[in-house]
């Protein structure tokens, strides 16, 4: 299934991160695209909604902006 | 050198540099601008310009660039082409460093020690334990640094990724994959030669995933460390698989046994065209896009 709900305008995935019981429906995964339009997108995998997103210019729920739009690595 | 007093330089006919402020002072080594040694700028009145040489980038510093990060649940480890830099989770500050290796590719940290990749250097590491050291002292870890240097090592010093289980370490480097086990009597190494692995990944049951980009691209499995490479488990390769055709997998991530089913695992794939999920149990796969 397609799930279009990724913040950002930026389809290059860089990284990609899960939690430790995350499967295809339940849990959360971390995703982050690169080059301009990037953003870090926290997906809940129960509702396939996003859970939080992160861009150069939205803060997210940490109150904190993306410094900068090349993401090589998540780690969490 | 030719300069001229106006607005444009020619530096040894390899650069032309406008510099906005042409009342410089003269060329001199940047010796007392903080760690940045060894480079040509010229100075003004009123600001630095730097000189742009065939050996020295533009930027007020040489510019520390991340590769790689990870995790566990003390630190951050960084892994830049200036060294390795370690981060207290809880304070977000450095607290120590090792910047005595050039060119870190990758870092992986097992229970009891941090491994360090290294671009010609193959491969070392810092037993956790000697970690220390806070924001306002933080510690360089160069003493503890240690060669990983055992009966099984890797084939090449050029390392792109390091991942593992326990002790045992899946190393991606330019001639290809190494499994690498150096633990009592029951050491081992296995071996794949390919110019085209980029990433790998370890589960706790010692499966190996790892990516390929050349001819053929896409995310491949072994069952075990002690396999015929020549036949992989899994393929799950682009244009065949739930993976579309022309499509670059940037980087992978496994949970295990979160499959529907409770026995298999899910993977995750970062590709240049969105996120694939797929429940290797099933084989059902979400995509998620912008």
């Amino acid at each position: 299934m397609d799930n279009i709900v990724l913040e950002g305008t930026s389809n290059f995935i860089s990284a990609i991160w899960a939690e430790a019981t995350a499967g295809l429906n339940n849990g959360k995964v971390y995703v982050a695209s690169t080059g301009t339009g990037a953003a870090l997108s926290i997906i809940d995998l129960n509702t396939k909604t996003l859970y939080d997103r992160y861009t150069k210019d939205l803060k997210g729920r940490s109150n904190d902006k993306l410094i900068q739009e090349d993401i090589e690595d998540i780690s969490a | 050198m030719t300069y001229y007093s106006g607005s444009l330089l020619v530096l040894d006919n390899i650069d032309l540099i406008n510099i906005i402020d042409y009342n410089y002072v003269k060329p001199v080594p940047s010796d007392d601008v903080g760690d940045c040694t060894n480079y040509y700028m010229w100075r003004s009145d009123r600001k630095f310009e730097w000189v742009d040489h065939e050996s020295i980038g533009w930027g007020a510093c040489e510019q520390e660039h991340l590769n790689q990060v990870c995790i566990d649940d003390s630190y951050v480890y960084t892994a830049t082409s200036m060294g390795v830099d370690i981060i207290d989770v809880y304070t977000n500050n450095k607290v120590s460093y090792v910047d005595s290796i050039v060119e870190v590719s990758s870092v992986w940290a097992s229970e009891e020690r941090l491994y360090i990749g290294t671009a010609g250097e193959g491969i070392k590491y810092i037993d956790k334990v000697t970690i220390s050291g806070n924001e306002v002292l933080p510690i360089d870890l160069e003493e503890y640094v240690c060669n990983y240097s055992f009966q099984y090592s890797i084939d090449c010093e050029f390392v792109k990724y390091i991942h593992g289980s326990g002790e045992t370490l899946s190393v991606v480097t330019y001639s290809g994959i190494n499994i690498l086990n150096n633990t009592d009597s029951i050491g081992y190494k296995s071996s794949y030669t390919s110019t085209d692995v980029t990433k790998c990944f370890m589960t706790s049951k010692n499966e190996l995933y790892y990516i390929e980009q050349g001819e053929i691209n896409g995310v491949f499995k072994m069952k075990s460390t002690l396999c015929d490479w020549t036949s992989p488990n899994i393929l799950y390769t682009s244009g065949s698989s739930f993976l579309p055709g022309s499509l670059g997998v940037n980087d992978i991530f496994v949970t295990e046994s979160t499959s529907s089913n409770t026995v298999d695992n899910t993977l995750f794939v970062a590709t240049s065209s969105g996120a694939y999920i797929l429940d290797e149990g099933t084989a059902n796969f979400d995509v998620y896009y912008t």
